[in-house]
């Protein structure tokens, strides 16, 4: 489960219309963002046969795709915790069968994609996070996707592998922080986790309120990273999500909240809860827990409690604690955000970072990322 | 109490004279107004003209530009080695219903750090942009004004030819935008048909990029920095609006005159009073007091009053400011107008402060008034008659200064118009001394044409000259103005009339008319000139490029002809160095225009760098050539060289030249056809029809000139209206004296009407001498200093219309001014006048 913004972006890029020239994307309503265009994109409606690594490139056709790499890291020398993401999008702003035919001579900035970058770095001892983003279009290769070798890249923020398959390489130079990361899965035989069923992972009731979404749930990665003018050696437990769809949320959804966490136990969850008009969880919200062995085992509305336990003071009122009842699993963890302020104070705002869990007793039993949408 | 009753007094008395009360203000009315109109119709141009440089330029640091603007893939490289805040820029002119527009192409997605006006990336304005290849943005003001709603197609002209944008939407945003077209730089591209190429990359650097960036850099590209280009581009105009604030204030001191006058009288107007309330028991002090006073409260009023007037009239002139700085610049100033408090505040200040000097003199003499001098009428004029040669001596010392001033060889345009101000002043301190000779030595002629009457109206101005002295002095002074104004303009036709006929020595000029690029003019198909060329009956053709090129000192203009051999002549060098045209042809030298040098301060012999597509290449000036075709200069090259040099061989001005004897109207028909077959855009000129056409320009050029010059000269008939009003007011005994005696009201009114012509007479011939010296300081010393054109300084004899009318001006303006109040002495009744005696 990703981001709502690149398809409010990609609902504009498509739907755009004189009438309303100066509102901005926060004040353009979600159902109308959402409602509008989208079928003449290819559909996702049925499951799909995955071919891996040739389902890590782009999928040209869908109107929007993205690239989410997030992950907890230690420092090799000081201790000191660090979180990363790296969230690379692609939107394509007309279907492709509506893109109006170039006109001669055409110009190289013609691009039928544009892309859009996140990256935030979080410094927990330091209690300061960064973030930044960048825009590109696909053109005279400023931003764009290969698949031999893998790359997905905006300016030079880039993941790539040397080869068409992980490990691969992150890459970031943004303002005030870089990082520079090699990524590889933990275990190499493990396949890559289809969410949803078989990678169809549905946000609605209706037919192509969907997307095709897996994930690579546990890669050690390791490399250097600078922050606060300094420069750390780290290493720890990333993930990758990848995603594809032209409708990726049903109408009448406020937000939602995502989860991506690595137990200690080598167990790894991934949850996404949705949330209607009133707040309330949708039926729709689903997720994943998958065991050290590769076990995984679904994860519906029905199965996960969430209960919000405290807020954040000042600005939007995110969750910053939150409760986790799996009763099926007899799992009742507490998830702590590391840093209150983890607001991606981007184009678009919302709130993604790093976060603890906490067993009954108050000890740590794992550690991953939040992301949560919606309440501004 | 004693205080309340003098005050009562006198305001009693001058309530009397409303009339009187009421001009002095509208003098200072019409100098204040003018001189705010001026002030504000400067400071908003400028700042328009500012604001469009920045909001074009944005919040970048640095910028990187080529000698040949530059290649596209240069933004891609610099991104991907980690230059983000770069944004890529594509501009050109256009046309949209006839105006000028800043087609702005730029990269949406990488503009929100640097343009902050325009709309946010997350708008669905800027998601227009990038929708489509034909749409732009305009500002809502510009979109309001020409009545283009958001979604409309629109029609543009770009380099000549048509095309259709689509407007899809609508810049809110405050003053931004406004005479921009906003496109995404794929539209840009295709609109001014500039595939591949890119005019700048602006960017925001910090220290460390600075240094990384410069290694990344091709050798034709330079790093500038945009803030102290748009400084020089903003300087470029001041010299044109520091003329039009100097003539502004001509006419404020025309108001100081009026005030001055009135003063004066109120003061003579009322000896008796003054002298009553001295044995009463007033003070010198309160006297004075008394009197700054009054003049102040008229200066107040008028001052206010002028205010007003001025920000109405400074919305006109605004138009022409900007008209005229477009003209002369290249740069579309959106010319809106603002008002700021400071501005306004300054015209206020400068209204009281010339009230109040203008007033010192008859206040100090009211408070220095004697007790007795209650029956002594003319005891003040006796003394005034006294003081002329000193007043004369002090502008004699005045003008000298002047001289001295303007004689100073390197001196600035300030200086100019200091020795301008002393100049007229001085003359105008020894203007009522001249009207007193001139009077005596006019006295047998007039005598021999009017018989008593004339000798009678002479002696009458000799003897009022305390009062009319000051008005016939602001007639003089204005007058000259426009005498030096127009001797001025005359010249600079004459010169730029006279450049042209040599400067084009081709019978015919083909160009492409209108830029889509602000870099290059638009090049003539490739072919085209080899085919004129070949036709029978053309001699020769010469041939030109125009580029913007980068010098170290910013952007200039660079033409690159191949000459004809007719060309040579066309030049008319200031100075040259000897063997000047094989240097040119082997591009080892260059040759700049006047302005040119003026503004870099180069000589023969000088070096100059220009960006060239290798890198920087030395040219030796090789000679300063006279060019009033562009104010901020141009540097020649050879063609060949150029085309070497920069990789570039397209042509943009053809100069064709007929052999002798051919039909000219049939050959120029054929060329015609020629381009029509290559394209429509071509257009195809005479040299008479450009020459036509830069006259009108320069016509254009001085419409504001003009504005200003009726204004000084209306001032200066308000001037002398209220002299003679209060001259005749005075007379009123004089003149009873006269009806008593038998004359006619018709007569009566007849001598008042020569004693007027009289004053409208001298104030003419004083002016003809001064008008000449203002020309001549104006031509010599002004101009050059400020645009560094030489002019042509022409003999009077060659504008005898500029004098001949001036001096029908002076006398004009004096009879119109005489007509009122001699109607009201003719009528007034003589029993009445006598009976106060």
């Amino acid at each position: 489960m990703r981001k709502l913004f690149p398809v409010i972006f990609a609902a504009l890029l498509a739907a755009c219309s004189a009438e309303e020239p100066q509102e901005s994307a926060g004040g353009i309503p979600l159902q109308q963002a959402l409602g509008a265009g989208g079928a003449e994109y290819r559909q996702v409606i049925s499951p799909r046969d995955f071919v891996f690594p040739r389902d890590h490139a782009a999928h040209d056709g869908f109107r929007t795709e993205w690239w989410h790499l997030i992950g907890t890291l230690q420092a090799e020398n000081s201790g000191e915790n660090f979180g990363f993401q790296l969230s690379l999008f692609r939107i394509a702003p007309s279907p492709p069968q509506k893109e109006t035919p170039p006109k001669n001579p055409r110009s190289n900035w013609r691009a039928t994609h544009i892309w859009m970058a996140h990256a935030a770095l979080t410094d927990a001892r330091g209690r300061r996070h960064y973030a930044d983003e960048r825009f590109a279009r696909e053109a005279l290769g400023l931003a764009g996707a290969t698949s031999q070798p893998l790359s997905v890249r905006v300016g030079d923020w880039e993941i790539s592998a040397r080869g068409e398959n992980f490990p691969g390489r992150a890459r970031v130079v943004a303002e005030d922080f870089s990082f520079d990361l090699s990524f590889a899965p933990q275990n190499k035989n493990r396949a890559p986790t289809l969410q949803g069923d078989a990678g169809l992972s549905k946000k609605g009731a209706a037919p192509g309120e969907a997307s095709y979404y897996y994930s690579l749930m546990r890669l050690s990665a390791s490399g250097e990273l600078q922050a606060g003018g300094k420069t750390f050696r780290a290493s720890g437990l990333a993930w990758l999500d990848r995603e594809w769809s032209s409708k990726p949320l049903a109408a009448g959804l406020s937000g939602w909240d995502w989860f991506a966490l690595h137990l200690n136990d080598g167990a790894d969850l991934m949850f996404y809860q949705l949330r209607d008009g009133d707040g309330n969880p949708d039926s729709h919200s689903a997720g994943v827990i998958a065991n050290a062995d590769g076990a995984e085992t679904r994860l519906t509305s029905r199965d996960v409690v969430l209960r919000p336990l405290r807020f954040s003071k000042t600005g939007e009122r995110y969750p910053l604690t939150w409760e986790m009842q799996i009763p099926s699993l007899q799992k009742n963890w507490t998830i702590h955000a590391v840093l209150d302020d983890q607001k991606m104070d981007v184009s678009v705002r919302y709130w993604e970072g790093m976060v603890e869990v906490k067993n009954a007793s108050g000890k740590v039993v794992g550690r991953g990322y939040m992301e949560m949408t919606g309440y501004e | 109490m004693v205080k309340d009753r003098l005050a009562l007094a006198l305001a009693r008395r001058l309530a009397r004279h409303r009339w009187q009360a009421a001009l002095s203000a509208l003098g200072v009315a019409l100098g204040v107004g003018v001189v705010v109109a001026v002030d504000l119709a400067n400071h908003s141009a400028r700042q328009s003209f500012e604001v469009s440089l920045r909001q074009i330029a944005g919040n970048a640091t640095h910028r990187v530009i080529g000698a040949r603007g530059l290649d596209e893939r240069l933004y891609a490289q610099l991104q991907r080695n980690g230059i983000r805040r770069a944004a890529p820029v594509v501009e050109g002119g256009v046309r949209l219903r006839g105006e000028f527009f800043q087609l702005l192409g730029i990269e949406p997605l990488a503009e929100s750090a640097f343009r902050g006006w325009a709309p946010p990336l997350n708008s669905s304005a800027i998601v227009g942009l990038l929708g489509g290849e034909d749409a732009v943005l305009m500002s809502a003001r510009d979109a309001q004004r020409l009545g283009i709603s958001a979604g409309e197609d629109a029609r543009i002209k770009v380099a000549g030819a048509e095309k259709i944008v689509r407007i899809a939407g609508v810049i809110k945003s405050g003053a931004g935008g406004d005479g921009l077209l906003l496109a995404d730089i794929a539209a840009a591209q295709r609109l001014l048909n500039r595939f591949g190429e890119l005019d700048r990359i602006d960017l925001i650097l910090n220290a460390s990029e600075v240094a990384r960036i410069k290694e990344l850099l091709p050798a034709d590209a330079r790093l500038v920095v945009p803030q102290a280009r748009n400084r020089a581009r903003a300087a470029l105009g001041k010299p044109f609006q520091t003329n039009l604030a100097a003539m502004s204030l001509l006419a404020l001191l025309v108001g100081g005159f009026i005030i001055h006058n009135a003063a004066r009288f109120s003061v003579l107007q009322r000896r008796e009073l003054l002298g009553c309330l001295r044995m009463l028991g007033a003070t010198h002090a309160q006297l004075f007091a008394r009197v700054m006073f009054e003049a102040l409260a008229l200066g107040l009023v008028g001052a206010l009053a002028g205010l007003l007037a001025g920000a109405w009239l400074a919305r006109m002139l605004l138009h022409l400011v900007a008209r005229t700085i477009r003209d002369l610049y290249f740069a579309a100033p959106a010319g809106e107008l603002q008002l700021p408090p400071e501005l306004l505040a300054k015209g206020l200040a400068l209204g009281l402060a010339l009230t109040l000097l203008a007033a010192l003199l008859p206040a100090l003499e009211a408070a220095r008034a004697p007790p007795q001098a209650v029956a002594r009428r003319s005891l003040p004029e006796l003394r005034a008659r006294r003081e002329l040669p000193k007043w004369a001596l002090a502008g004699g010392v005045a003008m000298l200064a002047a001289a001295a001033l303007a004689a100073v060889p390197g001196g600035g345009v300030l200086s100019g118009y200091i020795a301008l101000f002393f100049l007229l002043v001085g003359f105008c301190l020894a203007a009522p001394l001249l009207a007193l000779l001139l009077a005596r030595v006019c006295a047998p002629l007039f005598g021999a044409l009017f018989g008593f009457r004339g000798r009678f109206a002479l002696r009458g101005v000799g003897a009022g000259l305390s009062r009319t002295g000051p008005a016939l002095a602001a007639l003089t002074l204005a007058v000259a103005a426009t005498i030096g104004i127009g001797v001025m303009v005359e010249s600079f036709r004459a010169s730029v009339s006279g450049w042209l006929t040599q400067a084009l020595p081709g019978d015919l000029y083909i160009s492409i008319p209108a830029n889509s690029s602000r870099r290059a003019a638009t090049a003539l198909p490739p072919g085209f000139a080899g085919d004129v060329r070949a036709l029978p009956g053309v001699a020769a053709i010469s041939s030109g490029r125009s580029v913007e090129v980068e010098t170290a000192a910013g952007p200039a203009a660079l033409h690159a002809i191949s000459f004809a051999p007719k060309s040579y002549a066309s030049f008319h060098f200031t100075e040259k160095l000897p063997d000047l045209w094989r240097g040119v042809e082997r591009g080892e030298m260059t040759i700049i225009s006047e302005p040119y040098a003026f503004h870099r301060g180069l000589r023969a012999g000088d070096e100059v760098s220009l960006l060239a597509a290798g890198g920087a290449r030395a040219f030796t000036v090789g000679g300063i050539f006279r060019d009033y075709g562009s104010e901020r200069g141009a540097l020649i090259v050879a063609r060949d060289p150029y085309a070497r040099w920069w990789g570039d061989d397209a042509v943009s001005t053809l100069g064709v030249y007929f052999s002798d004897g051919n039909d000219a109207e049939n050959l120029t028909a054929q060329i015609k056809s020629v381009a029509a077959a290559y394209d429509a855009r071509i257009r195809v000129t005479s040299n008479r029809e450009i020459r036509g056409y830069t006259l009108r320009v320069f016509e254009r050029t001085f419409a504001i000139t003009r504005v200003l010059r009726w204004l000084v000269v209306a001032a200066a008939v308000l001037g002398i209206f209220s002299a003679l009003l209060a001259l005749q007011f005075e007379r009123a005994r004089e003149n009873a004296v006269l009806r008593a005696c038998g004359c006619t009201r018709g007569e009566v009114f007849a001598l008042g009407a020569l004693q007027t012509g009289v004053v409208g007479l001298f104030a003419g011939l004083l002016a003809l001498p001064l008008g000449w010296l203002c020309a001549q300081l104006l031509i010599r010393v002004i101009n050059p200093r400020s645009f560094g054109w030489t002019l042509a300084s022409l003999p009077p004899v060659s504008t005898p219309s500029v004098y001949l009318e001036a001096l029908a001006l002076a006398l004009f303006a004096a009879l119109l001014a005489g007509l009122y109040p001699g109607w009201r002495t003719a009528r007034a009744s003589p029993a009445a006048a006598l009976r106060e005696e």
